[in-house]
Parts: C-alpha cells; structure tokens; sequence
C-alpha cells in the first residue's frame, strides 16, 4: 500500500516538474485544468464533510438542548397547577436563565415551547407561562422585530407579543392595522382585537385599506370566540366610508342582534354600494324589522332588479301584512323571478297569504297557477 | 394503580400530562403516534386512555375508532385532547362514542379530575 502511494507520488512529480516543461503546449493546458479540477473536487468533498458533521452535532446539541428545556417546561406545568404561580417563577427562573438565551436558536426554541403550552393551557399554568416569558425577557426580541423592515418578521412578532397578552404593545400594533400589506393588516387587526380588550374595534375608526372578504372570515371568527371583549354598538361604523368596514359591520350586527342599529340599517337601503344595500336589506327582513316595511317598499322602483328580489324576500320575512297588497302587486308582474319570489312573500304571511294566494290561483292564468301550487306545496322547498 | 395510555405526538404536551398523571399515582404509558396506541392496546389494558386528534399516520378518531369498535376494549373510557373544537368535530367524535371531549386550551386541574372520575367509575363496574 505505502510501496504504491510511493510510486503514484513519484510519478506525478516528475511527470509536473521533470517532464512538464518538455511536453507541447496542447498538452501542458490539459494537464493543469485536471490538477485544478482535482483540487476542486477535494476541496467540494472537504466542505461538505465538515457542513455534514457541524450540521449533525448542531441538530444533536439542539435536540439535546429541546428536550432538557421540554423536561423543565413539563415541571413548571405540573407544578404551576398545584403552587402559587409567583413561587414557581421564582423557583425555576434561576434555571431558565442558566440557559444560553443569548443564542438565537435557543432563544427560538424556548420561546416556540412557551408558545405552544400557553396556547394549549389556561388558568394558572398560562400565567406562570406569561411571566417566565415576561421575566426572561424573551419579549424583547419580538417588541424589536414590529419595526422590523421584513413583513414575515413582524407577524410572528405580532403573534407572539399577542399569544403572550402584551397589551403594552398594542399601540403600536394598531398603526399596522392599516397597512398596504393585507397579511400584516389582517395579523394586526387579529391582535388588536385580542389585546385591546376594552376598545377593540378602534382601528375601524381610521382604516381605510379594505378588509377583504377573506379578512373578514377571520376577524368574525376571532370576535366571536373572544369570550372577554366589549362588544360595542357597530352601527356607529355604518356610515364608515370604507365599505369594507360597514360590510363587516353589518355581519356582527346581525350576529349580535343589535336591534337599536335597525334606523341605521334603513338609512343603507339608498346606499351606492349595491352590495351593502342588498346587505342591508337581507338583514332587515332576518331581524324582522317592521319599521322598515315603508322605507323598502318606497325604495323599490329605483333599485335594479337584483335588489328588488331582495326587497320582496325581506317584506316575505317580515310578513306583517302591512304590504301585503304591495306583494299581490308584484305577484302579477312581467318578470317571472319577481312573481316567484312575490308569491314566496305572500306565502310567508301566514294570517292572510295562503288565502290570498289561493284567490290569485282562481285568478290567474295557466303559468301563475302553477307556481303558485309549487309555493303552497309545503313538501316542495322553493 | 390505574393505567393511563396517553397518546399525543406534541412533546411538551405528552411530558406535562406523564409528570401530572404520575404525581396523582397513575401508571401513565405513552404512545406518539395513533398507530403506536392501537399496538399498545392490543399488547396490553388500560383503565383510560387519552388521545390528541390531530396526529401523523393514524389520527385519534381512528384510535377512537379501533377502541370502541373492538369488543374488547370498548368498555375503556376515552377523553380526546383537540385543539380544533368545531361542532362537526365535536361531534363526530361523540358519535364515535367518545366519553369526553376537552378543547385546548384546557386546565390541567380539570383534566385530572375528568380522569379521576372516569377510573373510579371503571374500578366500580370492573
């Protein structure tokens, strides 16, 4: 083997220093591109080498490093449920703190840990989590990270500041509720409204970038799973020039039932928008809102004929009986949709409209006598 | 001493409820994933078993599943860990017949007293 390694070695020195010189050009070029290209190669190999063996022991001394951190964080969870939450800070904190926080990657790991169990218990054991977070001021990073330049970065530093309840940073959060970047906005909006407990909804005050559907979707879930959050009067943001927002707003008013918005809602039905007119409409008729009855019935004439259904559906839904003659009329109308839907209306009032419709039946010609046998047909959902 | 089978894939979440179950003096036994919980419950019988829902390869309504279609085992209590608590997961898993459901996030006090419940009542009709 030594004999062998002796001899290649021999050979390669006088082939690259005795006899190099002697050999024509076209050869002498090839001969030093392969002993680059060697080099190349072994310097590739080498630098791979070592990435693969510090890669190793950087995953083994972090999976070390995670699994003696998920052992403390276990027994400050145990404990946490039977103790006084400020002992069991003071106890384990001298612990957490020998920890090399300094390192970006422990520090990361921590603070995912942290994250996950306050996320996934309550009551005291959240508590001692908040303040383990609090006191070693894993915080700080994130309060940094707001300003940061890089989206992706201030959205998880807005989730944990929001995971973690730090309210004092809630104003500032609040400016990027109307950022141009919808993710962020959204992210923001979401935290405002779990931070900001007492005032939730401020940022629809100034918001002038749209709350998209999806956005809205969201934030509906987060208010109506917030169990400690002042609902306000949203139909103060009714006549918000941000659509957007008298969008999201009629939703939780309809959620909420907040009958005392119903002369707001009146006052959308001549809205430019038709879609939060026809909002608007819909949700008059599901909460019943007699008084509106005139207003729909003056506003119909005008409004295309999209919203002229949405109107009949909502007289149908309020079914008081005080427009029942304003229905008969549109039951003899030209267009078939507004017949159909006239005659549902009519049907809705249960007092007066089966009898009604029955004189319409005796009435009418051929094709109204068939949709009204499919309207009076209680098996036939229409 | 009651034997407790927890299965859960999270970590943190698996060594929290060992540490607490065992401080209470139950002979906690842990599987990560689903598939490892059905092995373990056809080699040995629990008095209870806990499950997460959300786990790789087999998830806990499968578990749930496997537990209460097997005549065998049907008579073991189950309490499932979710952090989803839709409706229509709700219910599924009562349908299952799952015998509680706990949303996260929870109390760790509560949960201990839901398990203490179920194994009396286990010790009783045993």
């Amino acid at each position: 083997m030594e004999d062998a390694f002796f001899s290649i070695t021999s050979y390669l020195q006088n082939l690259f220093i005795s006899r190099l010189s002697t050999f024509p050009v076209f050869i002498i070029i090839p001969l030093i591109a392969l002993v680059f290209s060697v080099i190349g190669i072994l310097e590739v190999y080498i630098y791979i080498a070592v990435t693969r063996v510090t890669a190793f022991y950087k995953r083994t001394r972090e999976a070390n490093l995670k699994d003696r951190i998920i052992a403390m964080l276990a027994n400050v969870l145990v404990f946490s449920d039977i103790d006084d939450p400020q002992a069991i800070v003071a106890h384990f904190l001298p612990r957490f703190s020998r920890l090399p926080l300094y390192r970006g990657t422990i520090r990361r790991l921590l603070v995912s840990e942290l994250l996950k169990s306050h996320s996934s218990f309550n009551g005291r054991v959240a508590e001692v989590i908040q303040e383990l977070y609090l006191q070693l001021k894993l915080d700080r990073k994130a309060r940094k990270n707001l300003s940061s330049r890089r989206w992706e970065e201030q959205i998880e530093a807005i989730r944990e500041l929001t995971e973690m309840s730090v309210k004092e940073e809630s104003e500032k959060i609040l400016k990027y509720t109307n950022d141009r970047n919808p993710s962020l906005r959204l992210e923001a909006q979401v935290s405002f409204i779990r931070l900001c407990i007492e005032n939730p909804f401020r940022f629809m005050d100034f918001v002038c970038e749209p709350i998209l559907e999806w956005h809205q979707i969201v934030l509906f879930e987060v208010v109506t799973k917030t169990e400690s959050m002042a609902r306000p009067r949203f139909a103060i943001w009714l006549n918000s020039k941000n659509d957007s927002v008298v969008s999201f707003c009629l939703k939780l008013i309809e959620y909420y039932q907040q009958f005392d918005a119903v002369p707001n809602l009146i006052y959308l039905i001549n809205h430019y928008n038709p879609v939060i007119r026809g909002a608007a409409i819909d949700i008059l008729g599901r909460m019943g809102a007699e008084v509106a009855e005139s207003h729909l019935v003056r506003a119909y004439t005008d409004q295309p004929n999209e919203i002229q259904l949405k109107i009949i559906n909502a007289l149908g839904m309020i079914g008081s009986g005080k427009s029942i003659s304003f229905l008969n009329s549109q039951a003899k109308s030209e267009d078939f949709a507004i017949r159909l839907s006239a005659m549902r209306a009519i049907k809705a009032h249960r007092d007066d409209g089966p009898e009604l419709l029955n004189k319409l039946f005796n009435e009418g010609v051929s094709q109204d006598r068939e949709i009204i046998e499919l309207v009076l047909n209680e098996r036939v959902i229409v | 001493m009651a034997k407790v089978l927890v299965i859960e894939d999270e970590e943190l979440m698996i060594k929290a409820l060992e540490f607490r179950l065992k401080k209470d003096g139950y002979d906690v036994s842990l599987a990560r994933d689903g598939a490892q919980g059905i092995e373990m419950l056809s080699k040995a019988t629990y008095d209870l078993v806990i499950t997460d829902i959300m786990m790789p390869f087999v998830s806990g309504l499968e578990v749930v599943s496997h537990i209460k279609g097997s005549p065998v085992l049907k008579n073991i209590p189950v309490i499932v860990l979710s952090s989803i608590g839709l409706e229509r997961v709700v219910m599924e898993a009562f349908s299952l017949g799952v015998d509680d459901f706990i949303t996260k996030p929870f109390n760790l006090g509560e949960l201990v007293i839901r398990v203490k419940k179920f194994v009396n009542q286990t010790n009783v009709f045993n």
